[in-house]
């Protein structure tokens, strides 16, 4: 496959040409992420929650090989961070090398991508030991499609957020952080329930800035929670809610502003984060400040109940 | 000038820098947790073919 790098606004993007015969090519665009995945033989199964993304973009931001291969030697380089479940990162050489490994396949990983350090092109190795060519494999799955778009997020100016999206027929856009157990698809089936809703997701949202509108868009992502919510939507953002359960002996549901730091440290806390890479998480923060800057945050602890629709919908600072 | 201009603005009163503890879930936030097993990442057993469907929520 060959790639020719040209540049646009947000630096060097890769553009694919026409693939030969007998060769595949399929792209996504997720929050304004643009992937894209190439190889030989069958085109895999990417599964239907990333199909919902999928685009004829030729331009690309991170432009992926897909390979089959039967050994996978220990990274040569140092490890720069373990997540402590399925994957791994290493220096590899001028590059990096993620290693995703699980107890289900053996001690070998199952997985492998090489990507270079601007990720903007590389190549996933899929273990034929465990994989057979044609099978239900998808190669970008969690959470491999995920840990790349969150890392070109840091290069860029965007953060995905562990949130519910959702657009009101009037097109105002409610976004909802929270910790997994907060409450974001109860939140969002409640909405659903009573108000026409378009749902952009009910767990995973990327947040972007439109600078010269000075306005905050938030985009939905395959990555859904219980509620399976996933849509390849974009809503401008009117607020941002941090959510949690109202205590039991609080008998109303209560909402309080968050300004300046507090604010960005109780988003941050609910971000997806390189956090081993310095540069990134500095371009993070300052965008969450900018963010903050732009939009009107609040805490709401919410009763599970109707009333905490209601009480968002009327309430004015 | 400069001093009659200042007189007339109120001083804001001081507040000490504060240090607030914002609570980190650091399995989350490094994806790596499965909903359905409780475990790290997809476990095979509830998952088809490592097709995870309800990723760490």
């Amino acid at each position: 496959m060959l790639l020719n790098h040209v540049s646009n606004a947000r630096g060097v993007t890769c553009v694919a040409e026409e693939p030969p015969a007998g060769l595949w090519r399929a792209s996504f665009s997720i929050g304004e992420v643009a992937l894209g995945i190439s190889g030989d033989g069958c085109q895999p199964n990417f599964g239907p929650q990333l199909e919902l993304f999928r685009s004829e973009s030729s331009t690309c931001d991170l432009e992926i090989e897909l390979q089959w291969a039967e050994e996978f030697p220990d990274p040569a380089g140092r490890q720069l961070f373990d997540s402590g479940s399925v994957w791994t990162l290493s220096e590899d050489g001028d590059g990096l090398l993620f290693d995703f490994s699980s107890d289900a396949f053996g001690a070998e990983p199952y997985k492998r991508l090489h990507v270079d350090r601007g990720f903007r092109s590389g190549r996933i190795l899929l273990n034929r030991k465990y994989f057979r060519e044609g099978s239900q494999t998808g190669p970008l799955d969690y959470p491999l499609d995920e840990l790349m778009v969150v890392h070109r997020l840091g290069r860029e100016r965007g953060v995905e957020v562990h949130a519910a999206g959702m657009r009101d027929a009037e097109g105002n856009g409610y976004l909802f952080l929270g910790h997994s157990g907060a409450g974001k698809s109860t939140t969002t089936r409640l909405w659903n329930q009573q108000h026409s809703m378009t749902v952009l997701s009910d767990d995973r949202i990327i947040l972007r800035l439109n600078e010269a509108q000075h306005k905050v868009w938030m985009y939905g992502t395959p990555w859904h929670g219980e509620a399976a919510f996933a849509a390849p939507e974009k809503c401008a953002v009117q607020r941002l809610f941090i959510l949690e359960h109202a205590p039991d002996h609080q008998p109303n549901n209560r909402v309080t502003p968050l300004r300046g730091s507090e604010a960005v440290g109780e988003i941050m806390a609910r971000s997806f984060l390189p956090f081993y890479d310095a540069a990134s998480l500095d371009n993070t923060l300052s965008f969450l400040q900018e963010i903050v800057a732009a939009l009107p945050c609040y805490r709401l602890e919410f009763r599970p109940d109707g009333s905490a629709v209601e009480a968002v919908r009327q309430f004015r600072s | 000038m400069k001093q009659e201009d200042n007189d007339s603005v109120p001083k804001k009163l001081y507040e000490a820098p504060k240090i607030m503890t914002i609570n980190l879930r650091p399995e989350e936030a490094v994806l790596g947790n499965c909903k359905i097993s409780g475990t790290g990442g997809p476990s095979g057993g509830s998952c088809v073919a490592l097709r995870c469907s309800t990723i760490g929520s």
